[in-house]
């Protein structure tokens, strides 16, 4: 890869911190230097970090602009789980185990690649702006090595490299005069492969394939180069696993079981939450079903019948809601019967048992995401999708009032203002989680954005079943394992009496 | 009109270059050349994912699929013949040219003589310039050297940049690349307020075209919907209005030089002093509307995409898709070119059947051009009685001598044909890739004592006479890549050299400021000019 070439010096320190700020810069480019770790926290460094880019994954989805990034990610930083990451130690950690674990498949791939480089980009912006840290004594850190240009071509550019800095003055409302003087040290000369944004605008001279930028555009040069380096490094892993896996397979299921971890949130199996069952599934429906559940179950139940991906998408959120097999037969089979009569048993049967894998290919599906069901639009007599999406404002007004969700007339236009504010981007999932707040109370646990109907179920189930709330729930375990460990500590002490 | 298949046949069995291409394709690995994506046009039937081992292989396929259209892809990360037996996801392209694709038809609100495939001594100039420009974008801004450019047979120009950088750049690099050289998007001017250097240069390049071409010889101002388009880049409503009504009323009495001048001083007079800016820089688009290159964003930008190849048989034409030379761009006259069978008194009687049958058909087959072909002039065969760069041969002017003389081994027949100098410049322009690529110690051009004869041929733009070249502003002596390059790999070309670098006596140093010495002598700078050169060498770093 002779493009993208970065020189990277071996025996170096790969890490800056800017010591008041405390941001922790690196490239990642040495691994790291431990001897031994335990599995615990090797697990609980991997979760911490992928909660960590999952958050910040909901916020770029919402489109904030950097500032905006930088004060929430700051924020998030700050917040006491995320306590182990600050230690230089452990980011790099937790960042090599996720490159590992996530290596495999494409969209974990651009999930570790985007998130870790809005991560990058946001920690580089503050660190620059609070710190002010020198660049040379950066790029030296960091072990990354640009050079000046030399004498010769210098001389020939500098009328050229002059021009760009009275544009550069001009673009920033200034006269052309005040540009400062030309001076080679000022300058670094960079391949341009390395730096294509800047290439594009054409705001940087470019001569025989060089880029020459002056220190203070160099910030803008280190994010390109480090999603170059990230995205080889996961290539690199991507073909390295397979021979680990023939290594050892211990790690390697370590790892697929992280990347599963990410992916458990596909609500594939529904161990989460017992107790959901064809009797009970109209009470769910109307406690803790998203928008566009309720919509489709209440049309089901009204009209007994629903198409093709309707059936899909409902039979599934039932599947990941917990809803057995035999169970969802009954639903469907109750409803299905009415209108289709004997045809239920011969197509219909198929295809809820074709969802719970045991028909075909025998793939236990997933449920659909946000994601999948928002491009969705349904066509007459459909009404798959998401609600905020296809519908008006005043028939969502009509659906929010209405029995099937339930709140008032304040609750439904507080949930729906945001979505109709004129000139801005709508964000659906913002509108789903205001639902949300307006069914349990606007005292979220956390401000995780909802992503997934069953994530939207899940978070509302355990809202109002565990009253304690998923923070007691901790508590618990943690006293639980307090005792634990004061027995087992207790016991030596025991017998040393 | 078609080409037929027997004539078809015969160039792809006698003269087509198939180990060249191979050669060129395979950038000196040539298992390369088989990883290489190949793809067949015949009769409106597209075979894709060809490949083939080397030239020979290549040329048994196409004397039996006798293929209308050659396109070239990637290099795929496996053979695409046997990409059945892979993984779906794992055949991916892993390199590509850069590849540039300009068509007249962009052109088309601007040039009011041809419509569609036509083009003539009028429109044509568009494209030469097309060529001038990004030539010098791409060597003196990117730094590339091997750079092919090739007529496409009708009514365009292809690029290939060959460099190893360019071709292993990512797609994002290609998008870069494109957005720093496009600057018409969309009927739309976007240029900054204050020109960089590098827009600088083309502003001065693009002055020039439009004073001596698009003014005088298009004559744009005279042709009412260019006209139009032109004017709506003035913001100021009533100057439009009252340019419009001016000129319309004094159609064909002035020309287009002089509403060009009213123009400009209308935007200069005083009372305009308040726009003067804004004036200006609407000037300025519509000079750069009616000359600066526009590409086909999406030709360049994708990795997949295919090009046609050098010296395939333009299917709508029958003219061979030469080679270009950069550097006698502005000779190219390819409307001049005439295609249909040659009929001469020797040939009719000798050619036997074939030449009957050729003959039926000259009645159905048209000029190329209909406005500038003459058809009482004495016809002249590009290659033969026009310099090779002037002009495309037909693939009737080529196959003529070929079907006389019946079958000939590929490496002498084209030697017979018009298309002679053409392959050897696609040759000497090869060796010179590979050369730079580091994968020939020198060019091994064998047969090159008779092709120097030809005065005019040669084999690289970057070999002028030194000039001097504005960079923003004063005039700075630009150096050519190499020599800068033969600076900074002093040291490590010194074990490359070793081997056979015996004529110590060529070695000088020129420029007396400490660098070393370079090796000048060479076959190819012996050929080609009687001064020294630098010499561009792969870095060699262990």
């Amino acid at each position: 890869m002779q493009l993208h070439q970065v020189t990277l010096e071996e025996n170096r320190p790969k890490l800056l911190i800017a010591p008041r700020a405390q941001i922790i810069l690196s490239f990642y480019v040495t691994p790291p230097q431990v001897q031994f770790i335990e599995l615990e926290s090797f697990f609980s460094l991997a979760h911490s970090r992928i909660q960590f880019l999952r958050t910040i994954e909901g916020w770029r989805a919402q489109k904030f602009t950097p500032s905006e990034m930088d004060v929430r990610i700051a924020k998030l930083e700050a917040e006491e789980q995320y306590a182990p990451l600050r230690d230089p130690e452990n980011d790099l950690i937790s960042h090599y185990i996720l490159t590992l674990a996530y290596a495999q498949r494409q969209e974990l791939r651009n999930f570790v690649l985007g998130n870790e480089l809005a991560l990058f980009g946001s920690r580089l912006r503050r660190a620059s702006e609070r710190e002010k840290i020198r660049f040379g004594e950066f790029l030296d850190a960091s072990g990354l090595q640009f050079q000046h240009p030399d004498d010769v071509e210098f001389a020939l550019i500098s009328t050229a490299l002059k021009r760009m800095e009275e544009i550069r003055m001009l673009n920033q409302g200034r006269k052309a005069a005040e540009a400062p003087p030309v001076i080679r040290s000022r300058y670094y000369k960079v391949p341009w492969q390395q730096c294509p944004e800047m290439v594009s605008r054409r705001n940087c001279f470019l001569w025989r394939g060089s880029l020459y930028l002056i220190q203070e555009e160099l910030p803008a040069l280190l994010v390109p180069i480090f999603r170059t380096l990230l995205s080889r490094r996961l290539a690199c892993n991507q073909r390295a696993l397979p021979s680990l896996e023939l290594a050892d397979d211990r790690l390697a299921r370590l790892l697929g079981s992280l990347a599963n971890a990410h992916l458990g949130n596909d609500y594939r199996s529904a161990a989460l939450i017992q107790g959901v069952t064809a009797r009970n599934i109209d009470l769910h429906c109307r406690d803790s079903f998203p928008p566009c559940m309720r919509r489709m179950f209440s049309k089901l139940r009204e009209t007994h019948h629903l198409k093709h991906t309707g059936r899909m998408q409902l039979g599934l959120f039932l599947k990941g809601a917990g809803l057995s097999l035999e169970d969802s037969m009954q639903v469907w089979r109750e409803e299905l019967t009415r209108v289709v009569g004997d045809k239920f048993d011969k197509e219909y049967a198929y295809n809820i048992r074709h969802n719970y894998g045991l028909e075909g290919k025998r793939v236990n599906y997933s449920p659909y995401s946000c994601a999948k069901l928002i491009p969705t639009l349904p066509g007459t007599g459909e009404y798959h999708g998401c609600p905020f999406r296809y519908m008006e404002r005043d028939e969502l007004l009509e659906f929010l009032k209405s029995a099937q969700c339930g709140l008032s007339d304040a609750q439904a236009h507080n949930v729906l203002e945001p979505l109709f504010r004129k000139g801005e981007p709508k964000h659906y999932h913002v509108a789903c989680r205001a639902f949300w707040h307006a069914l349990h109370g606007a005292d979220p646990t956390t401000d995780e954005p909802i992503v997934h109907p069953n994530q939207f179920f899940e978070l509302s189930y355990r809202a109002r079943h565990d009253k304690t709330g998923p923070q007691q729930q901790q508590q618990q375990q943690q006293t639980g394992g307090a005792t634990a460990t004061a027995t087992t500590s207790g016991d030596p002490a025991a017998r040393k009496d | 009109m078609s080409v037929p298949d027997e004539l078809l046949k015969a160039y792809y069995a006698q003269i087509f270059p198939c180990d060249d291409i191979a050669s060129w394709l395979s950038h000196g690995d040539s298992s390369l050349f088989y990883k290489r994506e190949l793809s067949y046009n015949k009769k409106d039937n597209v075979i894709r994912y060809l490949s083939y081992r080397d030239g020979p292989t290549f040329r048994a396929s196409l004397v039996s699929k006798c293929p209308d259209k050659i396109d070239i892809g990637p290099i795929m990360s496996h053979p695409p013949c046997e990409r059945s037996s892979v993984e779906p996801g794992c055949f991916v392209d892993h390199q590509r040219e850069f590849i540039m694709d300009i068509d007249l038809t962009d052109y088309n609100d601007i040039r009011g003589c041809c419509k569609g495939a036509a083009i003539c001594e009028r429109c044509w100039p568009l494209a030469n310039f097309a060529v001038t420009v990004l030539d010098r974008a791409l060597r003196e801004d990117f730094g590339f050297t091997d750079i092919l450019w090739a007529f496409s047979g009708r009514r365009g120009v292809h690029c290939w940049v060959c460099d190893e950088s360019a071709r292993k750049m990512s797609n994002d690099h290609r998008k870069a690349l494109v957005d720093y050289l496009e600057v018409i998007k969309g009927s739309k001017v976007h240029l900054p307020p204050v020109l960089p250097p590098c827009l600088q240069r083309a502003d001065e390049q693009v002055d020039n075209f439009f004073a001596d071409h698009v003014l005088p010889v298009m004559d744009v101002l005279n042709n009412p919907p260019a006209r139009e388009k032109l004017l709506s880049f003035i913001p100021d409503e009533e100057l439009r209005a009252s340019l419009l009504g001016a000129w319309t009323a004094e159609e064909e009495v002035t020309t287009s030089a002089q509403k060009w001048e009213q123009l400009c001083a209308e935007c200069a007079s005083p009372s305009r002093s308040r726009q003067k800016w804004t004036l200006d820089r609407a000037i300025r688009d519509i000079r750069w509307y009616c000359c600066y290159p526009r590409l086909d964003a999406n030709v360049s930008m994708i990795m997949k995409h295919l090009l046609k190849s050098p010296f395939c048989v333009h299917p709508g034409t029958g003219l061979v898709s030469i080679p270009l030379s950069a550097r006698h761009i502005n000779d190219f006259k390819p409307w001049l070119a005439t295609a249909g069978p040659v009929l001469t008194s020797s040939s009719t009687e000798s050619a036997g059947s074939l030449m009957a049958k050729l003959a039926k058909q000259q009645a159905a087959a048209p000029a190329v051009t209909t406005e500038a072909a003459q058809p009482q002039a004495p016809r002249r065969v590009p290659g033969v009685d026009l310099p090779w760069f002037e002009c495309p041969p037909s693939i009737w002017d080529v196959c003529t001598l070929t079907v006389q003389q019946g079958n000939l081994p590929p490496d002498v027949a084209f030697e017979q044909t018009p298309l002679r100098d053409h392959i050897r410049y696609f040759r000497a322009l090869i060796a010179r890739f590979q050369h730079n690529s580091g994968f020939h110690p020198a060019p091994p051009f064998d047969n090159l004592g008779e092709f120097d004869e030809a005065p005019y041929l040669l084999l690289h733009p970057d070999q002028q006479p030194r000039e001097t070249v504005t960079v923003g502003g004063p005039a700075l002596p630009i150096r050519h890549p190499e020599e800068e390059e033969a600076a900074t790999v002093q040291a490590a070309t010194s074990t490359w050299y070793s081997k056979e670098d015996e004529d110590e006596e060529d070695e000088e140093d020129e420029d007396g400021d400490g660098r070393r010495p370079r090796r000048t002598s060479d076959d190819i700078e012996e050929l080609e000019l009687a001064r020294p050169r630098p010499h561009k060498v792969k870095k060699e770093q262990a």
